[in-house]
């Protein structure tokens, strides 16, 4: 095994930010009472007005405000995850309300989780990385009756594959807290350059057993700008 | 209504059965305590439910909290004495419906009261 001084350093976030993670599914057909509520760009100029952050690897901003879209309509039956970041958890609710009594949800059936920052992002960030991998986790029973001392043993573990997705050239968004309002106790989306890459750092968590104790929900999805993903699927 | 809604779903964990009768009666000593600290401005527990005949959980707690930050401090006073240690949880969060969040009744929404 690897010495843990080739571990990554998660860096703990120094303010705790909240993401809204959303599982988007289109509406078809579209319903006939389209046309009757606001449209999203005025939701959208708020929340970049707010300086939200379109995705958990940028900062606040971009104008015109468009949430990063992960394409995952080839893969699962969400058609598209987005997570986006604001600064508490209140804003980060008032903020999908506020969206949701747009358009958007004339357009897009979501299920919302609502996640805290516990970990900053880590790895090679490539912008034009075609990949996202989202993946969700909760401890299971045997976690949860494990002492703190055999938990931390479990951790250098899974720091041994942390290190190799990043030497993948994966980026990691940090990970982020949701138990608070979910079944799933963390997630964490990452970047990567290729499909096989992802399956590469599946088989190394694997290998340390991280997956023994967490139950996990993974999904796959294309990079995507929005409007192009509205383009693609003739919204 | 203005609050937030919070459910709770719970099942106990194998640790908890494995726990003894004065073991078991600490750690609702200690949840007593916590919901006790609750302060009302914050929030009220509506009730709790048996759901285990039709659900894979077994206990559903309601509370209705005044503030995201009031749910915040109660998970994570629950976290503190461990809860999750001996019982599966699945929270849903609820936000306020008021006439100012919803510009025109949506057919996602159920009728407003």
């Amino acid at each position: 095994m690897t010495t843990v001084a080739t571990a990554p350093q998660f860096t703990p976030s120094a303010v705790q930010t909240w993401a809204a993670l959303g599982f988007v599914r289109i509406r078809r057909p579209r319903p006939a009472t389209a046309g009757q509520t606001a449209p999203w760009d005025a939701a959208f100029a708020h929340l970049g007005g707010e300086r939200w952050a379109p995705s958990l690897f940028d900062g606040p901003g971009g104008a015109p405000w468009r949430p990063l879209v992960y394409d995952t309509s080839a893969f699962s039956d969400v058609d598209a995850i987005v997570c986006v970041e604001t600064t508490d958890l209140a804003r980060a609710i008032a903020g999908v309300d506020r969206l949701e009594a747009t358009s958007w949800s004339e357009c897009f059936e979501t299920e919302w989780i609502f996640g805290r920052r516990e970990f900053e992002p880590i790895g090679p960030l490539d912008p034009a990385a075609p990949v996202g991998f989202i993946a969700l986790w909760q401890w299971t029973d045997e976690w949860a009756a494990m002492s703190p001392a055999a938990r931390r043993e479990y951790d250098d573990q899974c720091d041994i594959a942390f290190a190799e997705d990043i030497n993948l050239g994966i980026a990691i968004s940090g990970r982020h807290r949701c138990d608070l309002n979910s079944t799933w106790h963390h997630f964490a989306i990452w970047h990567a350059a290729d499909i096989e890459k992802v399956n590469l750092a599946m088989a190394n968590h694997e290998a340390v057993a991280d997956f023994r104790l967490t139950l996990s929900r993974h999904f796959i999805g294309s990079i995507t700008p929005f409007e192009e993903f509205l383009r693609r699927h003739d919204v | 209504m203005s609050d937030y809604l919070w459910i709770q779903f719970s099942r106990p964990r194998p640790s908890w059965y494995q726990l003894t009768d004065d073991e078991r009666e600490h750690v609702y000593a200690a949840l007593r305590e916590v919901d006790s600290s609750v302060g009302n401005v914050d929030g009220v527990k509506l009730g709790q439910w048996s759901v285990r005949g039709q659900h894979r959980f077994s206990t559903a707690t309601v509370w209705e909290f005044t503030s995201a930050e009031a749910i915040e401090n109660y998970w994570s006073s629950q976290l503190a004495i461990r809860i999750p240690d001996y019982f599966e949880i699945e929270n849903t969060l609820g936000s306020p419906i008021t006439p100012r969040s919803i510009s025109v009744p949506s057919i996602t929404n159920w009728p407003q009261q």
